[in-house]
């Protein structure tokens, strides 16, 4: 929103400078995003006297002007306006210059027209963005100094504040310059003035009835009607005021109740009245009710639009007339020829114009003050000043009794406000530094609060009517504090009990996990929680399985990601021009049914990836210190999304205390290829949380052997299908006091034969109370051998 | 006969200091110092002197050797070494160091940020914990006095999901991605009691177009303290000290009003500008201030909701988003390269 600090002054008269009231008002009430001189082009734009006219020698409509500046010689400027004559002071925008419209930004450029060289341009007002004139070019005052920027000439010296509106969105009162003078007299500790519009007299030779057929939603509403009305633009002064805070000057009326809206924050409407069906016996009639289903109405903006039940409208005795406190009807807009009118000044639910604001895709200026609660004292002192200025400056005469629609309870609540008891010792407990009862009350005071001093530490506030916003105690505390400044709160050390504290288990594992994979040349990823339809194509998901945003950004990020692997296999291909090996990880969520957090692993780009990737999982899991279990997966037992990424014949799966805790497998060559992928890939994941569940370090080691081992290396040729699971357990069974069993090569070629594969493994065997004997090694090896060969037809290899 | 001797001395002196190879030093030892050497021949004329004056200058003399002596010495073990007597003969120790195989990864910024962040928590005594990312309106916004009329619940900024309503008593609720990890604070008030100081960091989501500074998918620092007596002041000794531990130096902050549906007062934190110290810089805008967070009192609604009882705890909360620090740190110009996966971005933090 914004503020002029020129029409500031006339509520808070004070010579404080612009920036520091933005500091000051940033500080204590509202964020002030920008501070910035009112029309800035006007400074660039020049005063100048129009010495000679001339026909342009190749367009008829066209003169040839020669402009004074100030300098010695004139310039040339090509322009078409009618009015020009010799002798007059004109505005100049000479190259370089840029000019406001409703297109964008502009900059004058010395150009070509027909022939003749034009060094600027002539202005009309509209031109200057001053005014709606556009017949010709801006007449300036004989007195206006030559070579004077117009800004100078014009008195356009105004300062506009850019308040950030989300920094308001709870304080409706400070939707205008009225609400910001308060907030500065109350910051700056000076007086201000702001004037109560005189009440209204009504007259009696027309009618005006007011029917409210939704009380909650309309808790008061006042309307008059007014006649005599005189059409045109509105006063120089209003008209820079509006374009200052970035309001359109429309007609004398229109702008009259913008005005009232910037000067007090309650929005107004103005109907013709004529355009409004008269009911019985001449009186005109508005109805404040919802919707009817079917109903349409065309906005001022010129857009027809459908009603919906759920909508507040304003009607005449047969139409809608207006959306509620969002936008007025075409049909009974102020036109030139308006000679009579309905103003309406109303108190509405919040809520329900929000509701049709949003319905209607419509944000008005109108609509963003009614969603805020609003005043409804001020709805009738907008009301006043309204009738008086239309009075004053449109020639306007009430011509019925002002009618005024309260409900009982706002009459009430308006009569006794509610106030709240409080304790003064609350401020201190609550800010942290000491605060007299005295302080707290002239602060209170000066924000209109009315307090009544009870004994020792007690106090009874009634916030004012403005400010609807305070219910609570803790509201009013804030606005002591804020008066105060924040800034000056000294910081004190939160004091309390020390007890441990820790990461979350989940946390931990995060943290620990990372350090590993990192440490051994992964690098990590984050990448989104959603996928589209061409993933779930490309991954063989099936829709179903997913959770789905009803209200997606696009149809790339609509399904809450079930599996890792796809945004991973997204990442890879991604960097694959680039980058020919890639080791990389991600922390994340996935959502099936329960939400769960995994730590996923890719590898590309190197030889026997799953073997790699498993050496790194399997290095996690010593770091954690958790003993796990390998099962083969078959690919009946696959999840169905994991048979679908996967090589069924790889998946892999960890458990530790009957929790599946990880699992990996190497990429099916279809997803590859389906992912564009120039090579193998083997995934893995942790289950994070089945993780922190079983994680109980044991903190344990091993003594160092006293007594010297028995080394055995053997060398055995099996077919290749054979796992080494299988074969481990063959040895385990038979080896005691084994210490070590490492499979140290694995080896597939010509040499051993078609589907075999040889398997280099050391054992090492050690007894804790004496020398382990050497042919107690070679009795086990003996009885390895045979029950392998048994087993596997497995042959040892010399 | 004692100047001669000094200056002979002098000479010597100079001509070692010229000199800075071992053999040529030890060649001139020999030439000066040797049985033919030249101060040989300059002692023999102390027996042409007087008798009386004879013990004096050969003392002196043989002093002045020592210190020849010993000058020649230093020379030859100062004087640079050949390489050739290095056990590393071929060692350049300037060479670029080998690089580990394989070498280290990369943490991703966020990740260091949090974890740091977390760390410094962790050092004040706060309880790190985890929570949904999708959650119901009841947690992202009903307990948190944000209403559903509220601005806040407009649907541009929140991703619904089509998961079937949460029933909790009469009502039910709507299942959403949350949009802060304000849920956080809801969550842990209702399952655990004060003295409270937790923090929760996490990944959140708004709906609204992705640019150079806007991201739908982001990172949140939830803090929040809740014991009988905490105060505003309190508040900012924490913030102050999370910054200034965050940033290793010394940081002014203010606070201003900001407004917040589960806090009151709420206040925006500013820091003052890590770039100019305050002075005033592009990067504040010429304010000398950097926005920080948003942070408050908990709104006593926010207790009622929880079901703490009425007026016995008070507390801070805050929200930080995580970007806006690696931002800051790193000099990050682009949001979307967090979730981007693009190595040539992620490759450049160790």
């Amino acid at each position: 929103m914004k503020i002029s600090t020129r029409w500031l002054k006339e509520y808070f008269p004070s010579n404080v400078k612009p920036e520091e009231l933005a500091r000051r008002l940033t500080l204590g009430a509202a964020e002030v995003e920008s501070v910035t001189p009112v029309a800035e082009h006007l400074h660039h734009v020049k005063v100048g006297e129009v010495l000679s006219v001339s026909d342009h020698p190749d367009a008829d409509q066209l003169h040839v002007v020669k402009v004074g500046l100030g300098g010695k010689t004139p310039t040339a400027i090509v322009c078409g306006a009618s009015n020009v004559r010799e002798g007059q002071k004109v505005a100049v925008a000479l190259p370089g210059t840029t000019l406001p419209s409703e297109e964008g930004n502009w900059t004058i450029e010395a150009r070509t027209i027909r022939g003749v060289v034009s060094h600027g341009m002539i202005c009309s007002e509209k031109e200057l963005g001053l005014g709606l004139d556009h017949d010709g070019i801006l007449e300036l005052t004989p007195k206006a100094k030559i070579g004077a920027t117009l800004a100078e000439v014009l008195g356009l010296n105004d300062t506009i504040l850019e308040i950030e509106n989300k920094s308001i969105t709870h304080r409706g009162d400070l939707w205008s310059h009225i609400g910001i003078a308060r907030e500065c007299g109350v910051l700056f500790g000076k007086p201000i003035s702001v004037p109560v519009p005189p009440s209204v007299h009504g007259a009696h030779h027309r009618r005006l009835v007011v029917e409210v057929g939704d009380a909650a939603a309309c808790p008061r509403y006042l309307g008059v009607l007014m006649d005599h009305i005189k059409m045109g633009p509105s006063p120089r002064w209003m008209q820079d005021r509006l374009t200052g805070v970035g309001i359109r000057p429309i007609n004398v009326v229109v702008d009259i109740t913008n005005y009232v809206m910037m000067e007090w924050g309650q929005p107004l409407h103005a109907f013709d009245a004529q355009r409004c069906d008269a009911s019985e016996k001449g009186a005109k009639k508005v109805v404040v009710r919802r919707a009817k289903r079917g109903e349409q109405l065309t906005t001022l903006d010129g857009v027809k639009r459908k009603t919906d039940p759920t909508m507040l409208v304003i009607a005449d005795e047969h139409h809608p007339i207006a959306f509620a406190g969002v936008m007025g009807g075409e049909h009974s807009a102020i036109h030139e020829k308006t000679s009579s009118l309905i103003l309406e000044a109303a108190f509405f639910d919040p809520i329900t114009i929000r509701q049709s604001a949003q319905q209607l895709g419509l944000r008005t200026e109108a609509s963003q003050r009614f969603e805020k609660k609003l005043s409804p004292v001020v709805t009738e002192y907008a009301f006043r000043r309204a009738v008086a200025l239309l009075t004053g400056l449109a020639g306007g005469r009430v011509a019925s009794e002002v009618v005024d629609v309260t409900t009982k309870p706002l009459k009430k609540q308006m009569a006794q406000p509610a106030s709240l008891r409080m304790n003064t010792e609350t401020f201190e407990q609550q800010l942290g530094f000491s605060l007299s009862k005295s302080r707290i009350v002239s602060i209170l005071r000066a924000l209109e609060f009315e307090v009544k001093d009870g004994s020792s530490s007690s106090l009874t506030v009634t916030p004012p009517h403005f400010r609807p916003d305070v219910r609570l105690s803790e509201d009013v505390i804030e606005e002591v504090a804020r008066v105060i400044g924040y800034e000056n709160i000294e910081p004190k050390p939160l004091l309390g009990l020390l007890e441990p504290v820790r990461r979350s288990s989940e946390h931990e594992i995060e943290k620990r996990v990372s350090e590993v994979l990192v440490g051994a040349g992964f690098n990590e990823i984050y990448s989104y929680s959603f996928y589209g339809e061409d993933v779930l194509k490309k991954s063989g998901f099936k829709k179903s399985d997913h959770f789905e945003l009803t209200n997606a950004l696009s149809q790339d990020l609509k399904y809450l990601r079930t599996h890792m692997a796809p945004k991973m296999l997204a990442a890879l291909k991604f960097n694959q021009k680039r980058f020919s090996q890639q080791w990389l990880f991600e922390n994340g969520r996935v959502y099936c049914g329960e939400e769960a957090s995994r730590i996923a692993g890719v590898m590309m780009g190197v030889a026997d990836p799953f073997l790699r990737l498993k050496g790194a999982i399997e290095q996690c899991f010593r770091h954690l210190d958790v003993s796990w279990e390998e099962k083969v997966v078959t690919k009946s037992e696959a999840s169905e999304q994991d048979a679908s990424l996967f090589d069924a014949q790889t998946i892999l799966s960890c458990w530790a205390q009957g929790e599946e805790i990880g699992r990996m497998a190497m990429l099916h060559n279809d997803t590859r290829q389906r992912f564009g992928l120039k090579s193998d890939v083997a995934y893995a994941e942790l289950h994070t949380q089945a993780l922190a569940r079983v994680w109980k370090p044991a903190y344990r080691i091993a003594g160092i052997p006293i007594f010297p081992s028995v080394l055995l290396d053997i060398a055995i040729v099996v077919p290749a299908e054979v796992r080494w699971q299988e074969v481990e357990a063959v040895i385990r069974k038979h080896a005691t006091s084994l210490r070590r069993l490492e499979l140290f090569d694995v080896f597939i070629g010509p040499q051993i034969g078609e589907g075999k594969k040889s398997l280099a493994i050391h054992l090492e065997f050690n007894h804790p109370k004496k020398t382990f004997d050497q042919k107690e090694a070679d009795v086990i090896q003996q009885k390895i051998i045979t029950s392998l060969k048994r087993r596997f037809g497995a042959v040892l290899r010399s | 006969m004692k100047k001669t001797i000094q200056s002979f001395v002098e000479d010597i002196k100079k001509k070692i200091k010229d000199l800075n190879d071992p053999a040529t030093i030890e060649k001139l030892e020999v030439e000066i110092l040797g049985r033919k050497g030249a101060f040989h021949h300059l002692l023999k004329q102390i027996k042409s002197l007087p008798e009386k004056e004879r013990p004096a200058i050969g003392k002196f003399a043989n002093e002045a050797k020592g210190a020849l002596t010993d000058l020649f010495q230093q020379a030859v073990s100062g004087s640079v070494q050949p390489l050739s007597t290095s056990a590393q003969p071929l060692l350049d120790v300037t060479q670029p160091g080998i690089p580990l195989a394989p070498a280290r990864g990369h943490h991703h910024p966020l990740s260091i940020v949090k974890q740091e962040l977390a760390e410094i928590f962790l050092s004040m005594n706060y309880q790190v914990v985890e929570g949904p990312e999708l959650d119901t309106e009841w947690e992202v916004f009903e307990a948190l006095n944000i209403p559903p009329t509220h601005p806040a619940r407009d649907i541009q900024d929140t991703f619904f999901v089509n998961r079937e309503k949460e029933v909790r008593g009469k009502s039910s609720y709507r299942w959403v991605m949350r949009t802060h990890t304000s849920n956080m604070q809801v969550r842990v008030m209702e399952k655990m009691k004060p003295p409270l100081r937790s923090i929760a960091i996490g990944r959140c989501f708004r709906n609204e177009a992705t640019d150079a500074s806007h991201e739908h998918t982001f990172y949140q620092l939830e803090g929040f303290a809740v014991d009988e007596h905490v105060s505003v002041a309190n508040l900012v000794a924490t913030l102050k000290t999370m910054l200034e531990s965050f940033f290793r130096r010394k940081v002014n902050v203010r606070l201003r009003p900001g407004y917040f549906p589960f806090v009151e007062p709420g206040f925006e934190l500013d820091c003052s500008c890590l770039l100019c110290g305050g002075k005033g810089c592009s990067v504040c805008k010429h304010s000398g201030w950097i926005e920080m967070l948003g942070c408050g009192l908990i709104h006593p609604n926010v207790y009622e909701a929880v079901g703490y009882p009425k007026g016995k705890y008070t507390g801070f909360a805050f929200g930080m988003g995580i970007e806006r620090l690696a931002i800051l740190r790193y000099g990050i110009k682009d949001i979307r390269l967090f979730e981007s996966g693009d190595l040539r971005f992620l490759n450049q933090f160790e």
